[in-house]
């Protein structure tokens, strides 16, 4: 669960701010917002890389700047918009590295962990790429790679920054579709940044949206009016 | 585990081997007795422990911790063509060893004030580029920066050259052209602590380096303090650099090939056994450089800069058509 407390978003310069705002565990929550208008630099504010510029943010009740860098990777994952994958290194080594966390000095896996990745694989269906290079396989493979990755990292938030920006209309689905799976499935809170609107309307449990010119965060609940969403905070 | 296996017995044969290699002809059967039977044949004994020795664990050790400095970079910076030599980390070590040698710096001592000054050198070139890698966010840039950064040094050398006295800049050419002779009997125990130091530091870092392969933003956040680490490794290259620039002076590309290779051998990015991996083969491509010295030192000598540079060259040409 986390809890935004009056903060005011920005790197130097405030881009916007939120009032009061708890986010449950077990719920898909998107966020949009027109370019520019902040929606990776909240990320990094809840991943703790930036600070708030005013207020507190905590997660399962503890304020995230408090929290130390190891204890707040296992409490947090991050899939970023684009990854386009490293020469040698395997979907099985990639989804691994969400173990990191948990791993001693030489990141060694424990039978544990090989449990874990074993179970992410097969609940995503990699098992036929699983040994492929990260570079050797589609778009929409890859990004479901990242999501394993971030399943075996086993936090309760997981933060996807625009997941489908790269991916085409099926994958795009199938990626939603999952996320929100995930969310009821194993009770995690999950939060997810997009231009998708229409498509992510039909998976959010609630939506943030960011109106740029206001400088302030809103939120809308379902039933969602897609058009006086999309006129109050694009135009 | 059959790759680290087929590469130890390699570098184990060839080790052999460039022990029988060099002004005195030795066969395999005296490299035995001096070895393991004193007794029985003094003079080969004499000459493995004051030359051979000497000369073919350099070798191996100036390989080895030329490419784990190269695979620190390469993982460092995301960039595989990066190197401690491109990246000018060895010119900031030369040019340290040429103002020490040529301007009369070395105050504390000829040994120790030339590995401290090319350490330093080497450091002071680490920090450069790890700065400007915060800025510069294109690979090819940093490169380019490296490279003149490189030319900037080799500038300052030449004009420090038109200034030395003869003796000294003698001293300085022959450490240019890069030997692996320099290291004597009673050097041999501190340059392999050095090196194997240096090695083992970065066997802490195998986590971080997993990890950063998939860039500073995704390592921090799976836990990696990445300030510290981003030190920690140009600490531990310039150890490594600037140690072996020292005593064997630059050696180019090795830092650069042989992590590509070994990636191509073992198909991974787990560091722990990239690091055994680039040790293997490392020390394994200068032993060989070294006996293909040997093997025509009396018709041509070759420097090993020169030899490292005429293998390098082409295949840092392929990995690039390979790869950009």
């Amino acid at each position: 669960m986390i809890e935004l407390k009056n903060i005011s978003v920005g790197f130097k310069e405030e881009l916007f701010t939120s009032k009061e705002l708890v986010l449950s565990k077990g719920s898909m929550i998107v966020l949009v917002g027109p370019n520019g208008s902040g929606k990776t630099t909240l990320f990094n504010t809840i991943l703790g890389q930036v600070q708030p510029l005013a207020g507190q943010i905590t997660v399962n009740g503890r304020d995230i700047n408090s929290l130390k860098i190891h204890d707040r990777s296992s409490l947090i994952g991050f899939v970023p918009s684009r990854f386009t994958g490293v020469d040698h290194l395997s979907v099985r080594e990639l989804i691994a590295m969400g173990r990191a966390p948990y791993t001693n000095m030489l990141n060694r896996l424990k039978p544990e962990d090989h449990e874990i990745i074993d179970r992410v694989i097969q609940e995503l269906e990699l098992e036929h790429i699983q040994f492929k290079s990260s570079t050797e396989i589609s778009d929409g493979e890859r990004q479901i790679a990242m999501i394993g990755k971030v399943l075996a990292q086993k936090t309760s938030v997981i933060l996807l920054d625009e997941p489908t920006a790269f991916l085409d209309y099926s994958n795009r689905n199938k990626v939603l579709k999952l996320l929100k799976e995930l969310s009821e499935r194993d009770d995690k809170l999950i939060i997810v940044s997009s231009h998708d609107i229409e498509l992510c309307l039909k998976y959010a449990d609630k939506v943030l949206a960011i109106n740029k010119d206001e400088k302030r965060m809103m939120t809308f609940a379902p039933p969602y009016d897609n058009e006086k969403l999309i006129d109050q905070i694009f135009e | 585990m059959l790759r680290t296996g087929v590469l130890i017995l390699l570098v184990m044969s060839f080790f052999v081997i460039d022990l029988t290699l060099g002004s005195v002809q030795l066969g395999l059967s005296d490299v035995f007795d001096g070895l393991f039977a004193y007794d029985k044949n003094p003079e080969a004994q004499m000459v493995l422990s004051n030359f051979r020795l000497p000369r073919v664990i350099t070798a191996f050790l100036a390989g080895a911790g030329l490419s784990v400095a190269g695979l620190l970079m390469q993982t460092l910076f995301q960039n595989p063509l990066a190197g401690p030599y491109v990246l000018g980390i060895n010119s900031g070590a030369s040019m340290m060893v040429a103002i020490s040698t040529m301007l009369g710096f070395s105050v504390i001592g000829s040994d120790v004030g030339l590995v401290m000054s090319a350490l330093v050198g080497a450091l002071g070139a680490g920090l450069f580029i790890l700065f400007c890698s915060i800025y510069v966010r294109s690979k090819i840039s940093l490169l380019l920066i490296g490279v003149m950064f490189g030319s900037f040094a080799g500038a300052l050398v030449n004009v420090i050259q038109s200034y030395s006295n003869p003796d000294d800049l003698k001293v300085f050419m022959l450490w240019s052209f890069g030997s692996l002779q320099n290291v004597s009997n009673d050097q041999i125990g501190i340059f392999t602590l050095i090196v194997l130091l240096g090695i083992l530091l970065t066997v802490l870092v195998v986590k971080p380096l997993d990890l950063l392969v998939l860039g500073e933003h995704q390592a921090s956040i799976l836990g990696v303090k990445i300030k510290r680490v981003r030190l920690l490794i140009i600490f531990i290259t310039a150890i490594l650099v600037g140690t072996i620039t020292a005593f064997c002076g630059p050696i180019a590309f090795v830092g650069l090939i042989i992590p590509n290779i070994v990636k191509m051998l073992y198909h991974t990015n787990n560091h722990l056994q990239l690091l055994i991996g680039v040790v293997l083969c490392g020390g394994f491509l200068v032993i060989l450089c070294d006996i293909v010295m040997q093997l025509f030192i009396d018709t041509i000598h070759l420097p090993l800069n020169a030899l490292t540079a005429i293998v390098g060259a082409p295949v840092v040409v392929w990995i690039i058509i390979r790869r950009f």
